[in-house]
């Protein structure tokens, strides 16, 4: 009977382990899934057609953020837009991406029989490593990649400390 | 007290679940935009159009070599494939968020109707593939004009 204690004790702990696991990465992967929310211009030029009228919704916007010595580089993979469809924020030491992605720019005449591709607003906000100094900040959009640029300021700079060993 | 039984741990379990993803279950989840592999052939996603006279195929392919794409027709098949590299000279070190795909992919499409393979148009614009075909001559339909005897 003790064994099956031991057992159960430990089951217990295990699943405890796994829950608090799932749940952290729940947490950190349901940031990159990105939800577009319908245009309003794209539901009137969609008509009947079920297949415009009802693409998917949600869509991954994949990122990646480096930091370097002297700057951030955000990548933000979002294909199908225009650099005018961007509105790039700096929220406090949050980065906010907003764009729309327009059906009606690729709509053209006749039907479709296949539709994965997402449309309509979104955002992706993703967490700055170090402070910014937005007045110097670029972006620019190439290839369906964004790419933004922001200098670190002198504060979030890294200053290379050098440790004594006696 | 509540007694350890297998079936009580995964009523929990579900419970649990339930409460990560709401009531009404696991959501379907989203579909990355891009990740590159030859396995799946679930890359790259596409829409793909009808006209009358032909079809309008748009992959999704962000940040993709043009020079890398190979796009292959073949009767009624069409093939994309391509390579996306990774951006290069960075520490790893650099990195604190890392989530686009790396590598080859490659993705075929059976298409309603044959097409004609000498005129098929395809461009690369804002991470978007654009593939033009027109229906083969033989297979477009053709009127047939019903007498009256």
């Amino acid at each position: 009977m003790e064994a099956l204690e031991t057992v159960k004790q430990g089951v217990g702990r295990l699943w405890d382990n796994l829950s608090q696991e799932w749940s952290h990465f729940v947490g950190r992967a349901s940031q990159v899934i990105t939800r577009f929310k319908q245009l309003q211009r794209d539901e009137e030029a969609a008509g009947d057609y079920d297949l415009i009228r009802y693409p998917p919704r949600l869509g991954v916007l994949a990122s990646e953020v480096l930091e370097g010595d002297k700057d951030i580089v955000v990548r933000l993979e979002a294909p199908g837009l225009e650099k005018g469809d961007f509105n790039v924020q700096v929220l406090g030491d949050t980065l906010a991406m907003r764009g729309e992605k327009r059906m009606e720019r690729e709509r053209r005449q006749g039907h479709y029989h296949v539709m994965e591709c997402a449309y309509g607003s979104f955002q992706r906000a993703v967490p700055l490593p170090a402070a910014v100094d937005v007045a110097r900040a670029k972006a620019r959009y190439r290839n369906g990649v964004l790419h933004i640029t922001l200098p670190k300021t002198e504060s979030g700079r890294r200053h290379r400390v050098t440790v004594q060993v006696n | 007290m509540d007694r350890w039984t297998l079936w009580n741990e995964l009523d929990r379990m579900r419970t649990e679940m339930e409460r990560l993803y709401g009531p009404a279950g696991a959501p379907r989840p989203g579909r990355l935009a891009f990740l590159p592999g030859t396995a799946a052939r679930r890359y790259p996603l596409l829409n793909v159009g009808e006209t009358d006279v032909g079809y309008r195929v748009v992959a999704l392919a962000p940040g993709v070599d043009p020079g890398s794409f190979e796009v292959t027709v073949k009767e009624n098949v069409l093939t994309i494939a391509g390579e996306k590299r990774r951006t290069e000279g960075v520490k790893p070190e650099e990195y604190h968020r890392s989530e686009r795909a790396v590598g080859r992919f490659v993705r075929s499409l059976e298409l309603p109707s044959p097409v004609d393979a000498e005129a098929v148009k395809a461009t690369y614009a804002n991470g978007l593939l654009t593939i033009g075909l027109e229906k083969h001559p033989a297979a477009s339909p053709r009127k047939i004009p019903v007498g009256v005897g």
